[in-house]
């Protein structure tokens, strides 16, 4: 365990003696987010008044006529969405597809025939939300939406526990089941302070997760250094157990990265005024899981590839196409580029930093970390299994 | 048992045999040279040793303790010098020495006192705190040595400590290996220098192909191979017919000819200079220079291999 922290520490402090690396791991991301936020913090907000967010115009295709089409018309309605959309609806899908297509509306939702019905019986069920090309209006839009079918989702649990008649019944009698509406007017949050914090809270999301992948790279970069300077062969002739190496190198990185994350948080926050929300400990843990994931993939270039060049040169390009499709540069792509966003890394963890700066729903969040548990506990899986088949020496 | 135990070890690359069927024996304070010609097998040799490579077959016990089942006990008393220069750029060059010592496993006091004695050592105290991107090659070969005896091991494995150096570092390094050696380690000192090795190892084994083919001391070896003693002739000019005659007497084993140094390898040089002087007479060639050698290990080698150490 000694063995390992020395390494670690050494690897540190060869960090800390780049003072190029330093500039680019701790400078830029600071710098690309207030260029970033300034300069395009007009996609975000066109409105005059500067603070205010402009209404998404959204239009809905309801469908459903059972128990909750009451609520769901009720929720449509709630005077504290105003400010946020314009709700219109509509009696087909082509009239809304029609809609979609002229750029008339920025959002679409269709909720399900039998809705209500596939709620009641235990089933699976969804709405249907299409998404514009204002990555920020989807993600108001999205929020609320997403809040509202969670507390259904609630409410579907408890049809399986309790059954539907009794869930219907005490529904009838309005008992208990008020849904508590404040959650969605925290979206405002995000646009307390200044005209460009939405712009700057977005980049500062999208450059953290970018810079953190980038220390990921410099792991794969920095044990492939490690055997092209020969040192790699010498710390083998060293009386270490066969992991301590590796272990200790991951450390090093990983302990590197976090006060990057810090750094920068800190810094957004008190320069830039960025919110990061209020819970610490689950940012820590998007960060330590986005680390987990960078350095797998650092790992798995570094079995795959010989030198450090064509590492560093393969793993920017990945670097950078996620961050792109995620929306980490410029937020529209369209539909389809946005869809393909949903395969990053980027996209998973600036989306639940986003959704952390705004407090959303605890349930969205949970399902975000769940799905970036996942991603890194594969990646990692894969990392050590390729690690285990090809090793680490010279 | 001696301290260092190699039997039957074989190391094979698809085909190729690396390392062919070593048994070797070296004793405590002993300084041994292993010599051969670049691809010979050496480094392949002692990364076993070091339990960095594992043999195909065959055993290694250093100090009584087997590589193969326990290597990291091996590795404890071991200071590897690699043959390619093992530093860290970027850290200065005590920090190098300071690193692999805490690796190792010293600490505190004894850690920087044993770090400042191993720069002391190779000479490189007063620039202990540059980064190594300024120093010379021998100074980065000094260095690399350093980081390998900071904690002063029982076995010190040198490969090829010396290659492409000045001729000052390069005297700066057999010093230091033999007072290494006064100092109580045993060495291993791999090279393709004969010169080298004939200055300061205590015993000698000659490897080529991946086989040992000759093991003792230097005097063993040339007295036990009865060399031939090299003739070195510079003329004025080189007739063929000269050069076939020199060839087909019966004493004279072998002739090299470069443009107009002659070198003739033969039995007894006392017995026969004057038949060579004779032929060469009979065309007319005159002789500027006339050089006897006594046998050494590059002779010992030729006569073995039927091949120069350097090609
Ligand atoms: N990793 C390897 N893969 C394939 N062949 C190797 C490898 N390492 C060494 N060899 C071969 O083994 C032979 C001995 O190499 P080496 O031990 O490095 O020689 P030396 O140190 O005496 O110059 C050479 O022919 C070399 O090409
Ligand atoms: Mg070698």
């Amino acid at each position: 365990m000694r063995n390992i922290l020395i390494i670690a520490a050494g690897e540190l402090l060869r960090f800390f003696r780049m003072r190029s690396i330093l500039l680019i791991m701790f400078g830029l991301p600071l710098l690309l987010i207030l260029i970033l936020g300034t300069a395009l913090s007009g996609v975000f907000q066109d409105s005059e008044e500067g603070y205010q967010l402009e209404v998404v115009k959204v239009t809905v295709l309801n469908g459903d006529e059972g128990v909750f089409n009451e609520m769901i018309l009720e929720f449509l309605n709630l005077p504290e969405l105003q400010p946020y959309m314009l709700v219109e609806h509509v009696d087909s899908r082509d009239e809304l597809f029609e809609q979609y297509e002229s750029g008339e509306i920025d959002y679409g939702v269709v909720i399900p025939v039998d809705f209500s019905e596939s709620v009641l019986s235990g089933g699976l069920t969804g709405w249907e939300l299409i998404e514009g090309d204002s990555n920020e209006k989807n993600i108001v839009v999205r929020t609320i939406f997403e809040t509202f079918l969670s507390q259904v989702n609630e409410m579907q649990a408890r049809v399986l526990v309790l059954g539907s008649e009794e869930v219907e019944r005490l529904f009838n009698q309005d008992l208990n089941l008020q849904f508590e509406f404040s959650s969605y007017v925290e979206i405002g949050s995000l646009h307390k302070n200044k005209s460009s914090t939405s712009a700057m809270q977005y980049y500062a999301a999208s450059m953290l997760v970018m810079f953190l992948l980038f220390s990921g790279m410099s792991a794969a970069i920095s044990l492939s250094e490690e055997k092209e300077s020969n040192t790699l062969f010498r710390l083998r002739s060293l009386p270490l157990h066969p992991n301590t190496i590796i272990l200790g190198k991951l450390i090093g990185v990983g302990a590197f990265s976090i006060l990057q994350a810090i750094l920068i948080i800190l810094f957004s926050t008190f320069v830039y005024g960025v919110d990061w929300g209020d819970n610490y400990l689950t940012v820590f843990y998007v960060i330590v899981l986005t680390i987990v994931s960078a350095a797998s993939i650092g790992i798995l270039l570094y079995s795959f590839l010989k030198s450090s060049k064509s590492i560093s040169a393969v793993y920017q390009a990945i670097i950078f196409v996620m961050t792109f499709l995620s929306g980490g540069m410029v937020p529209s792509l369209g539909e389809f580029l946005n869809s393909l966003g949903k395969f990053t890394i980027n996209y998973w963890s600036s989306n639940t930093l986003l959704r952390l700066m705004i407090e959303s729903d605890s349930t969205f969040i949970l399902n975000n970390m769940l799905v970036i548990v996942s991603i890194s506990l594969v990646l990692a899986l894969l990392a050590g299994f390729v690690y285990w088949k090809v090793g680490y020496h010279e | 048992m001696s301290f260092i135990q190699c039997e039957n070890v074989v190391k094979r690359y698809d085909d190729l045999i690396s390392v062919d069927h070593l048994s070797l024996s070296i004793n405590k304070y002993e300084i041994f040279g292993l010599l051969g010609p670049n691809g010979a097998g050496k480094s392949t040799a002692i990364k076993m040793i070091c339990g960095l490579l594992k043999a195909d077959q065959g055993q290694i016990f250093v100090g009584g303790v087997s590589v193969k089942t326990n290597s990291i006990e091996v590795k404890k008393s071991l200071g590897l010098v690699p043959q390619e220069i093992a530093i860290y750029e970027n850290l200065s060059a005590r920090e190098n020495v300071k690193f692999f010592g805490k690796l190792y496993g010293l600490r505190g006091e004894e850690l920087n006192s044993k770090v400042d004695l191993a720069l002391e050592f190779v000479g490189l105290t007063e620039r202990k705190n540059e980064k190594p991107i300024k120093f010379s090659g021998g100074m980065k070969r000094r260095l690399n040595i350093a980081c390998a005896i900071v904690h002063q091991p029982k076995l010190i494995i040198m490969d090829e400590p010396t290659v492409g150096i000045d001729p000052q570092s390069r005297n700066h390094i057999l010093e230091s290996v033999r007072k290494l050696n006064e100092m109580g380690s045993t060495i291993i000192y791999t090279s393709h220098y004969m010169e080298e090795i004939e200055s300061i190892c205590t015993k000698v084994g000659i490897i080529d192909s991946g086989r040992l083919i000759a093991l003792g001391t230097v005097e063993e070896l040339i007295d036990q191979n009865k060399m031939e003693d090299k003739i070195t002739l510079i003329v004025d000019f080189v007739p063929n017919e000269m050069v076939f005659e020199l060839e087909i007497h019966p004493k004279i084993k072998n002739v090299s000819v470069n443009d107009q140094t002659i070198q003739v390898y033969l039995n007894s040089s006392e017995t026969y200079l004057q038949d060579i002087l004779f032929i060469l007479s009979k065309h007319d060639v005159k002789v500027h220079t006339l050089k006897r050698e006594d046998p050494n290990l590059e002779s010992l080698f030729l006569s073995l291999t039927g091949r120069s150490l350097r090609d």
